[in-house]
C-alpha cells in the first residue's frame, strides 16, 4: 500500500519539478548552466561522488553507484533548493531567491547484484537577462537590445549498476534528455527604427548514455580503497526553433533553417578516488573532463575550451538508530570544487568555485533529511563581467521502504 | 527529537530567503559576446539618380494670389507672371439714388501679400487690361499657369513703382470706362442685379507687367482686391461715394506664368515626358514652384533589394541636399512632397503623397541642411509583389507651388543625395 502511496508520489513530484535557476548570463550558450549532477548528498561533498557507493543515501555521480543501499528496499529522494544569489559587475547589484522542488529519484534492485535508479533530475539551466548596445552594421549608430532566457533541460533516467565481482561493479545511466530554451531578444526603437521582438522557442531532446564503474579494495578493519570511472560519449540533441519577429507592423514565422544553434552535450570523462571507512568516515576526491573544445557556439568571438572540475567530499558519522544522542547520530558533510569552465569571453576563461557543508539527520528509523549550504561564486569583474556569488540551500529526503519478500 | 526537525528547518530557509530583498538589475555585456539572431544593417549602396522635369501644368487658380512681374536670373531665366481676375457687382445700391451722382474716378486697389520674387528695390510697371473673353475653367474645373483668355492690348490704366516703398497700390483707370459703368448702374439693372450678367458684359481685368522691368515678380492678395467706383451725392455737404466690385468667383482668378530657360543649363527642357539628366546641368537637379520644375528620383539598382534574404525592411530614408551656397539668394522651402510618377512622369496625386520632409536647417555650418524623406512604406509595397518597375519614379514638389516662388537646387554629387535602408537580417 504504501508502495503505492510512494509511487503516486514520485509521479505528482515529476510533474511538479522546476530546473534550478541560477540566474547568471553565462547560462546564455547553448545548453546552458549544466548541473553536473551535483544533487542529493553529492551536492553536500562539492559533488563528488564517483569513487563513492549508495548508503542511506543515493549516490548520482557514477551510474555504478547505486549498488549499496539496502537490500530488499525501495528509495525515494525528492531534493528541494534555495538559492539566494547576488550579481554584480563593479556598477551594478542584482540580488534574486529562488526556491523549488528540483529532483526526485526512486530506487531499488531487480536482483541483489543488479540495482537500479530512476529519475528525474536537472541537467541545465538557462535564466539570463541581458543588455548589449548594438552598432548598425556599416553605420555609426547604435541601438540597444535585450535579452531573456529561460527554461532548461531535465534529464529523466533509468540507471543501474550491477556487481560483476567482490571488487568491481559497473553501470550505466540511460537518459532521456529533454526541455525547452526560449530567448526573446527585444531592440529598442532608435530614430526611424521601431522596436521589434525576435522570440526563439528551441525544444531539444535526444537520447544519451553514461557509463561507469568502480572498483574497491578492501583492506582489514573495515577500509575501502575505490577508483571510480565515468564517461559518456558527446551528443548533439535534436533541436527544432520556432522564430518568430515581431514587427511594428506584422509577426513573421521565420523558417527554421538556422543551422548554428546546435545544442550539444560534450564528451566527458571523470575519475574519482575515494577511501571509507564502514559505517564511519569517507572521503572522496574527483575529476572530471568534459571535451568543450570540439563544440562551438554560433559566435566566432566565444571561445570554447575543455573544462575541468576538481572537487572533495568528506563524511563523518552515521545513522545509528540504537543512539540516543542526536549528535552522534548525525552524518557531517564537507565538500568543495573548482571548474575552469568550458567558456571564456573576452579572453577570461569564467570560472567557478563553492565549498558545502552539510548535515544527514535521521527523521526516523530508516528516513533521513540531508541538509546542505553551498556558497559559491562565479565568473569575474574584469572587464566588466559579472560575478555571481550566492548561498544555496539544499534538502533532501531519503525515504526509505522496505520490500515485502 | 527529530519531530522539531521540520519546523526547525521551516524557520531556518525562511530566515535565510527573506532577509534579502530581491533587487534585479540587468546587467550589460558586449555585443560581440550575444549570440544575437537579428542584426540591423545599414545598406546604402543603392544608386539614387536626380533628373530635372518640367510639369506641363501646374495649377495657379483660386490661389489668392495675385502674381505680376518679370524675373530673370542665370539659374532659371526668364519667368513672367500675369494676373487674371474676375470682378462681381457692388453688394447694394439703390439706382434711383445715383440720379444726382456725378462720376469721380474709378481705381483697382491691390494689397501686397508680400510674396515676391526678385530685387523689390527696383521698379516694376503694371498695366491694367480689359479682358475681351470670360474666364472659363477647364475641365477639372481649374486653371493653369498656361491657360490664358482674350484682352484689350490698350490699358485702361497702369502704374510705376517701387515694391518696397508701398504696402498697397491705387490704380487709376480709365475715365471712359467708368462713365461707362456709372451709366449702366444707374440704367441697366439687369446687369447689375445678376453678376453672371454683369459678368457677360464686364468679363475681368488682367494685370500685366510692362517686360522692361525684370526685376522681381511681386504678390497681391486677391480676396482683398477692388475694383472702386468713386461718385459725388449732392447735398448740403457734397457726399463721396463708392462703390465696390470684389473679386466674384475666387477660383477664376489665376496667374499665367511663362518662362523662357535660354541661356541656362534647362534650355532644353520643353517636354514632361523627357527628363533632363543631371551629367547636363553640373550635378544640379531644380525645383521651381512658379515655373513648375520637379526633381524626379529613380533608384537604378532598387531591384537588387529582392535578393536580399532572410530580413526585413526596417526603415529608408531618402536624404536630398540644397547645393551649398544656392541657398544664398533665397530661402529653401520650408517643406517638400514626393509623389509616385509613371514612365512618362506623371504625377499621381490621387494617389496621395509617397512622403513628406520639412527642412532640416544646419544653421552653423550649412552641410547638413537636407530633406529627408520616409519611403519605408513606398519601397516595402515595391517589394511586395516581389517585382520594382523600373518605368516607376518619384517626384518632388514644394508643398505649395504656387506661393513663395520655392526653389531649390538639389546636389546630385557623392553623397548628397543618398538612399538609406535599415535592413534587418535574421
Amino acid at each position: 500500500m504504501k508502495n503505492k502511496i510512494y509511487f503516486t508520489l514520485f509521479i505528482i513530484l515529476i510533474a511538479s519539478l522546476n530546473a534550478q535557476s541560477t540566474n547568471s548570463l553565462y547560462s546564455m550558450f547553448g545548453v546552458g548552466q549544466i548541473i553536473d549532477d551535483s544533487y542529493g548528498i553529492n551536492r553536500a561533498l562539492g559533488g563528488t561522488g564517483i569513487a563513492f557507493h549508495s548508503g542511506t543515501t543515493l549516490n548520482f555521480k557514477n551510474p555504478a553507484a547505486y549498488l549499496g543501499t539496502n537490500p530488499n528496499s525501495f528509495a525515494l529522494e525528492v531534493g528541494m533548493y534555495g538559492l539566494n544569489q547576488n550579481s554584480n559587475n563593479g556598477s551594478i547589484n542584482s540580488n534574486m531567491v529562488d526556491m523549488n522542488l528540483s529532483y526526485i529519484s526512486l530506487s531499488s534492485y531487480f536482483k541483489w547484484w543488479w540495482a537500479f535508479n530512476l529519475g528525474v533530475v536537472p541537467f541545465s539551466n538557462i535564466d539570463y537577462d541581458v543588455n548589449t548596445t548594438n552598432q548598425v552594421e556599416s553605420d555609426l549608430s547604435y541601438y540597444e537590445k535585450n535579452f531573456l532566457g529561460t527554461g532548461g533541460l531535465n534529464r529523466m533516467y533509468i540507471g543501474n549498476s550491477f556487481v560483476v565481482n567482490k571488487n568491481l561493479n559497473v553501470g550505466f545511466n540511460l537518459s532521456y534528455i529533454f526541455g525547452n530554451i526560449s530567448q526573446t531578444e527585444t531592440a529598442s526603437a532608435t530614430s526611424g527604427i521601431s522596436d521589434y521582438i525576435l522570440t526563439d522557442e528551441t525544444t531539444a531532446n535526444g537520447i544519451y548514455m553514461d557509463y561507469g564503474l568502480q572498483y574497491s579494495l578492501y583492506d582489514n578493519d573495515n577500509w575501502l580503497y575505490t577508483l571510480g570511472l565515468t564517461y559518456g560519449r558527446n551528443k548533439v540533441l535534436d533541436t527544432s526553433h520556432d522564430l518568430e519577429l515581431y514587427d511594428d507592423k506584422e509577426i513573421i514565422e521565420l523558417d527554421d533553417d538556422n543551422e548554428g544553434s546546435v545544442i550539444e552535450i560534450p564528451q566527458k570523462v571523470g575519475i574519482g578516488f575515494a577511501v571509507t571507512k564502514l559505517n564511519q568516515f569517507r572521503l572522496g576526491l574527483d575529476y572530471e573532463f568534459k571535451q568543450w573544445s570540439d563544440i562551438s557556439f554560433n559566435n566566432p568571438n566565444l571561445i570554447t575550451r575543455n573544462s575541468n572540475r576538481y572537487s572533495f567530499g568528506m563524511e563523518y558519522g552515521h545513522v545509528d538508530i540504537k543512539e540516543s544522542n542526536l549528535f552522534r547520530n548525525l552524518v557531517y558533510r564537507v565538500g568543495g570544487f573548482y571548474k575552469s569552465s568550458y567558456l571564456e569571453i573576452d579572453n577570461i576563461p569564467i570560472n567557478s568555485m563553492g565549498v558545502n557543508i552539510g548535515l544527514g539527520i535521521p527523521l526516523n528509523k530508516i528516513n533521513l533529511v540531508n541538509i546542505s549550504l553551498e556558497y559559491g561564486q562565479e565568473g569575474t569583474l574584469e572587464n566588466n563581467l559579472v560575478k555571481n556569488t550566492y548561498y544555496g540551500m539544499y534538502v533532501n529526503f531519503s525515504l526509505f521502504e522496505f520490500l515485502a519478500r | 527529537m527529530n519531530k522539531y526537525i521540520l519546523p526547525i528547518l521551516t524557520i531556518f530557509a525562511t530566515i535565510f530567503f527573506t532577509n534579502c530583498e530581491e533587487d534585479s538589475a540587468i546587467f550589460t555585456l558586449g555585443e560581440d559576446y550575444v549570440e544575437s539572431q537579428t542584426q540591423l544593417n545599414l545598406i546604402d549602396t543603392f544608386s539614387v539618380k536626380l533628373s530635372t522635369v518640367l510639369l506641363d501644368s501646374v495649377v495657379t487658380s483660386n490661389k489668392d494670389n495675385i502674381l505680376v512681374g518679370h524675373y530673370e536670373d542665370e539659374t532659371f531665366g526668364k519667368i513672367s507672371s500675369d494676373s487674371y481676375i474676375q470682378m462681381g457687382i457692388p453688394t447694394s445700391y439703390v439706382a434711383d439714388d445715383l440720379e444726382e451722382d456725378t462720376y469721380d474716378s474709378l481705381t483697382l486697389e491691390l494689397s501686397f501679400n508680400y510674396n515676391t520674387l526678385g530685387d523689390l528695390e527696383k521698379e516694376i510697371s503694371i498695366s491694367i487690361h480689359q479682358l475681351t473673353e470670360t474666364i472659363e475653367l477647364n475641365d477639372d474645373d481649374e486653371l493653369c499657369s498656361f491657360d490664358s483668355f482674350d484682352y484689350d492690348p490698350n490699358p485702361i490704366g497702369s502704374i510705376t513703382f517701387t515694391p518696397e516703398d508701398e504696402d498697397s497700390l491705387t490704380i487709376k483707370l480709365d475715365d471712359d470706362l467708368g462713365q461707362q459703368i456709372f451709366a449702366k448702374m444707374k440704367e441697366d439693372e439687369d446687369i447689375f442685379g445678376d453678376t453672371d450678367q454683369f459678368v457677360d458684359y464686364f468679363p475681368g481685368l488682367v494685370l500685366v507687367a510692362d517686360d522692361s522691368y525684370s526685376e522681381s515678380i511681386v504678390g497681391f492678395t486677391a480676396s482683398s482686391t477692388k475694383m472702386i467706383l468713386h461718385t459725388t451725392r449732392p447735398s448740403l455737404e457734397n457726399l463721396s461715394m463708392a462703390f465696390t466690385f470684389s473679386i466674384f468667383e475666387s477660383d477664376k482668378q489665376f496667374n499665367n506664368i511663362s518662362h523662357d530657360f535660354s541661356g541656362t543649363n534647362l534650355s532644353s527642357l520643353n517636354n514632361q515626358k523627357v527628363a533632363l539628366q543631371n551629367s547636363t546641368t553640373d550635378e544640379l537637379a531644380f525645383l521651381h514652384g512658379g515655373i513648375g520644375l520637379a526633381i524626379k528620383v529613380e533608384f537604378p539598382s532598387l531591384e537588387n533589394l529582392l535578393l536580399l534574404e532572410r530580413g526585413i525592411i526596417k526603415n529608408v530614408k531618402l536624404t536630398l541636399t540644397p547645393k551649398v551656397g544656392s541657398y544664398e539668394e533665397f530661402d529653401l522651402p520650408t517643406s517638400l512632397l514626393v509623389y509616385e510618377s509613371d514612365e512618362k512622369n506623371r504625377i499621381h496625386e490621387d494617389y496621395g503623397e509617397v512622403s513628406y520632409s520639412d527642412l532640416i536647417v544646419d544653421k552653423i555650418y550649412n552641410e547638413t541642411t537636407t530633406y529627408i524623406f520616409d519611403l519605408s512604406s513606398y519601397i516595402e509595397l515595391e517589394m511586395e509583389d516581389y517585382y520594382i518597375d523600373p518605368d516607376k519614379g518619384l517626384i518632388i514638389t514644394p508643398t505649395n507651388m504656387n506661393y513663395g516662388f520655392p526653389r531649390l537646387l538639389a546636389d546630385c554629387s557623392g553623397n548628397k543625395v543618398k538612399l538609406e535602408i535599415y535592413y534587418l537580417s535574421y
